[in-house]
Parts: structure tokens; sequence; C-alpha cells
């Protein structure tokens, strides 16, 4: 895996002491750095190349239940005794789970197995064309309560405590707001609720787009289209200046490790359902029905002052895809006595998978739900 | 007073209008030819060649729509540049006026790089923030899909020649089995219900 990652610079067409051969002096000193940045550049191009074979999700699990659409795996208890309330991770429909297991040092599912959780993880599919009518009130009703009535069974318990991530997140709440008997708490991680006051570039696309249009000729949403729309997010300090940051640190091996992990997420991204997008954007981002009680999955309205578990919301304040006040606005419409909101100095993957989120955030976390788990 | 020459021109000009008063004979010689010429096209053995003079009219409309919406494009697509090229001129003069004026060392580079990643993210970000921009990115996005489904139409008429499923066809089976499958769930989980409902009436 190594070898494949980070070949010998000589399997690179890089010239192995090359610079022996040019005189000394300053241009020779500035020919000599040439050559080093040209050896960087070319080693970058081929560890680049080599981003998809970058190990992730390493935490040990199984597959207990798998369709076409989705994957329920059942995370390896870490301590003898787990918490009496299963977890039940929801990922987005955007990019893929591994990012909550990126490294085992900057994992968050391990983290929480290590806090004593029994933890469940929904793994989203990619939708194939035929998926295209598949809608929010397919996920929401039918697949996350299957995979909810799953972990019930399985656990010989009768509630779980629902934590989503981002969209994911949205569609919990969606789920708690309909199917609050069978959920015991609820975690969320920067939820779209309150489109209204997302400022965000996402938000402002999303707000124009011609989604009809797109379903009508697309169908799924592709993920061209996605990564068009998320390579306008900080296009030069995030889609530039890493790369040159890469070039300055491509000898130090635990950092382009990291690098290829995060970048291999980024660019993967499966499409998403039609009908799903088409209610993603035209529900909850232009209409903004979520926050004002108007969405209705299956004929039934989500009411979310219908909820009155207890509710932690987990915030970015340097989010730039959900802005913290669209996700804090769930607080604001729930009925929960039991809600609080976390907010933490950090972007959207950084309060999942990095150091800081590791030291800082997870144990909040987990002592919130574990003072509600048991 | 006219000239010879003037006469042989004005001849010459009013030849088309000769044509065009054809004798009845002279019409019912070409309409016949015509429709010998329409049943020809019509067996079986130059079937696909009947089907596409068969939608010739339409083939034109579909043409011509094409050309109308790649016009639009082109004009959308010039605007979104312009607006492109304005973000990155902005980008550009804040990157000149502020750059180190000799490059003699390493931090001098560096500032220079940070100044260039801050400029164009600062003049990129505006642009991408704006809804200005956002309603001309979904403009070019929808000309370029009314472009695709000009293509789309065209191809699935051509579908039929080959007996294949349209595209149209596939969508209807694929909601017809996405309704199939959610009534079979749900009955599911009725059944579910009143199995558990039966089992409590059973005495023990």
């Amino acid at each position: 895996m190594t070898q494949k990652i980070f070949p010998p610079d000589n399997q690179i067409g890089i010239p192995v002491g090359g610079e022996k051969k040019v005189a000394a002096g300053s241009l020779g000193d500035t020919v000599m750095e040439l050559q080093e940045v040209y050896r960087k550049v070319n080693k970058m191009r081929s560890t680049l190349y080599a981003a998809g074979d970058v190990e992730v999700g390493n935490t040990p699990h199984e597959t207990i239940y798998e369709t076409r659409i989705y994957r329920l795996l059942h995370y390896m208890p870490m301590v003898s005794r787990t918490a009496r309330t299963p977890l039940l991770l929801v990922y987005a429909l955007i990019n893929r789970s591994y990012i909550l297991d990126l490294q085992p040092d900057k994992s968050w599912i391990r983290s929480l197995l290590k806090q004593g959780f029994d933890v469940y993880l929904i793994d989203w599919k990619p939708p194939s064309p035929v998926d295209k009518y598949v809608s929010f009130d397919d996920y929401v009703n039918y697949y996350i309560d299957d995979c909810l009535e799953i972990v019930l069974d399985k656990s010989h318990t009768e509630k779980v405590t629902l934590h989503g991530y981002c969209m994911g997140s949205t569609m919990s709440v969606m789920y708690a707001a309909l199917h609050e008997e069978k959920v015991r708490n609820l975690a969320t991680i920067a939820p779209v609720i309150d489109s209204e006051k997302d400022k965000t570039v996402l938000a402002n696309f999303s707000k124009c787009m011609d989604f009809e249009s797109m379903f009508n000729s697309l169908g799924n949403m592709p993920q061209e289209q996605l990564h068009l729309s998320f390579s306008a997010l900080k296009p030069f300090k995030q889609g530039l200046n890493k790369y040159l940051n890469l070039i300055e640190h491509i000898d130090d091996e635990d950092f382009v490790l990291n690098f290829l992990r995060i970048e291999k997420w980024l660019y993967d991204t499966p499409p998403i359902a039609g009908e799903t997008f088409r209610q993603w954007i035209s529900d909850i981002y232009q209409k903004n029905l979520l926050i004002n009680n108007e969405m209705k999955l299956g004929g039934e309205i989500v009411d979310l002052s219908k909820i009155r578990i207890p509710v932690l919301n987990i915030i970015a304040e340097e989010d730039h895809l959900v802005s913290p006040a669209c996700s804090a606005s769930l607080n604001d419409v729930i009925s929960s006595r039991d809600k609080r909101i976390m907010r933490f100095h950090t972007g959207h993957v950084g309060l999942i998978a990095s150091n800081y989120s590791q030291n800082n955030v997870l144990p909040k976390v987990g002592q919130w739900l574990r003072s509600r788990s048991q | 007073m006219v000239s010879e020459e003037d006469k042989n021109n004005y001849e010459s000009d009013s030849a088309p209008n000769k044509a065009v008063n054809l004798t009845h004979q002279e019409q019912e010689v070409i309409t016949k030819a015509y429709n010998a010429w329409s049943d020809t096209l019509k067996f079986p053995a130059i079937g696909p060649f009947h089907a596409f003079s068969r939608d010739f009219g339409s083939n034109i409309m579909e043409l011509y729509k094409f050309n109308q919406s790649l016009i639009q494009f082109q004009a959308t697509l010039a605007d979104y540049w312009t607006q492109i090229e304005k973000a990155y001129v902005q980008a550009m003069n804040e990157v000149a006026l502020g750059a180190p004026e000799h490059y003699s060392t390493k931090q001098d580079l560096e500032k220079y790089r940070k100044l260039m990643i801050d400029s164009f993210e600062k003049s990129f970000s505006a642009l991408y923030s704006s809804k200005e921009f956002a309603i001309l990115q979904s403009k070019a996005k929808s000309n370029e899909l009314e472009l695709l489904k000009c293509l789309q139409d065209n191809v699935e008429k051509n579908f039929t020649l080959l007996n294949l499923p349209t595209r149209k066809e596939v969508d209807v089976i694929s909601e017809d089995v996405h309704d199939l499958k959610r009534q079979v769930r749900d009955l599911k989980k009725k059944l579910e219900v009143l199995t558990i409902d039966d089992t409590k009436d059973i005495p023990t």
C-alpha cells in the first residue's frame, strides 16, 4: 500500500542525484531549488493518482442488513459493557460515510465506541438511474425506519439515540418529528433547518437553481454537478492552496496520508436520487418549508414542534457549507425542555474528522450522550 | 422608351412566373411523380428512410429549437465569462498593488503567494456569493440542459426505429416499480400488525 502511494523517486521520472551536476553559486542554487520543486511536483502528481488506494473506514464492523439503497453497519464494541441505548448514525446523501471513520486517530465512530456506545451506521449506497423517484419520504419513513427497527430488535431495547451528520441530521430531525416514540435522544451535527439564515455559497446557488430541468433531463443529480458546486466553496484557499501545501510537505508521510484520505472523500461523491434532490432544493432551500412546519413526507406534515425528546445540536462556527444560524434555528422551534447547542471554532469537516474534534468536540458530545443513554 | 437589352432582361426576370403558371396537365404530372416517389419511400425495405422523411418537418423544427438554445447558451456564457473576468481582473489589481517590490528572500515569495491566494479568494467568493452570479449560473445550466433535452428528444425519436424502449417509457416503469415497492412494504407492515393482533387473541 505505502509503496503504491509513495513510489521511489526513480520510478516517477525524477532524476536521482541530478543536483550534483549543477555548478555552485547563486544561479546554481536557484537551479537546484527548481530541481527540488520539480521533484516534489512530480511526486505530488503520482501520489494524487494513488489517492483512491488509501485505506479508510478501518474500525471493525459487520454489515447486518443490506439493500440496493443502503447498508446497515454495526461496529464492534470496544468496552465490555456498552450504554443501554444504542446509537444509530445517519450519514448524509452527499459523499461517503467513511469520513466518520477516516483514520484511527481521527475517527468519530471509534471515539464513540471507546466512550462506551453501541454504534450502528446507515451507509447510503449510490442510487442507480432507476431510483430517480426515491424521495425523502422513502429515506425517512422507510429506510431509516427499517434500520431503526433492526437496531431495536438486535439490541432488545425500545428506543435509540438518533445521531445525524449534515443532510443526515436534517433527515434525523424529520424522523424524530414523525416517529418520536422510537427515539430517546436526538444529536445533530450541522443540520440544514432554516435556509433563510443560510448565507453560504451553496445556499446561494441552491436558491436560484432550476431543479425541474435537472430532474427532467438528468434524473439523478450527477456527481459532476455536485463537484461544480463544491469547487466554488473557498476556491483558492482550499482549491489551490491545499495543493501548494501538499507540495511543501510531500515528503512527510503522515501529512500526505491524511491529505489523501480527505481528498479521496472529497471526490467520492455519489449522485443523489432525483426526487430527493428536487425536494432538498425546492422544499428546504427555496421554500424553506421545514422550519415553517410546512414540509410534507408521505402526506404527513413534518411538525418540528412535536419534538420533545432531549436534543443536542452540534455546530461549527466556521462552517462554510451550512451557516451556523441555519442549524441553530432547530432549537428555537422544537418543544424539548432538554435541548442544547454546542458551538465549536472549526469547520464542517474539522468538526468530525480532526485532532480538534477528538480533543474538544467528542469528549463533550460523549458526556452529553452518556448521561442520557443509560 | 424601353431598349432591346431591357426587354431581354425583363423576359429573363419573368421566367419564374412562367414556371408558376403551370397548365393543369403539368400540375397533374408533377403530383403523380411526387406521389409515386412518396409511395416508393414507404417500401418496408427503405423503412427507416421513410420514417425520417415522415418526420422531416418535426426534425427541422427540432434543429431550429436546438440552434435557438445554442445561441441562448452562448449569450449566457458570454455574460458568465464577463463576470468571471471581472473578478479575475479585480483580484489581479489587488495583487499588483500589494505585491512586494523585490523578491530577494523566500519570505517575499511567501508573502506574494499569500497575497495572491487571499486576493483571489476574496474576489471570487464575493462573486459566488452574489445573487446576480447565482442567477446567471442557473441560467447557463438551464440553457445547457435545454440543449441536452433537444438531443435527448431527437435520439429518443430514433429509438423507435430500433424497437427499443425510450427513456420516457423506462421512466414510467421506474415510477411504477417505485410505487409498487412502497405498496408492498406498506402491505407487509400491515400484515405484521395483523399477525401480532391475531397472536394476542389466541387464548393461552
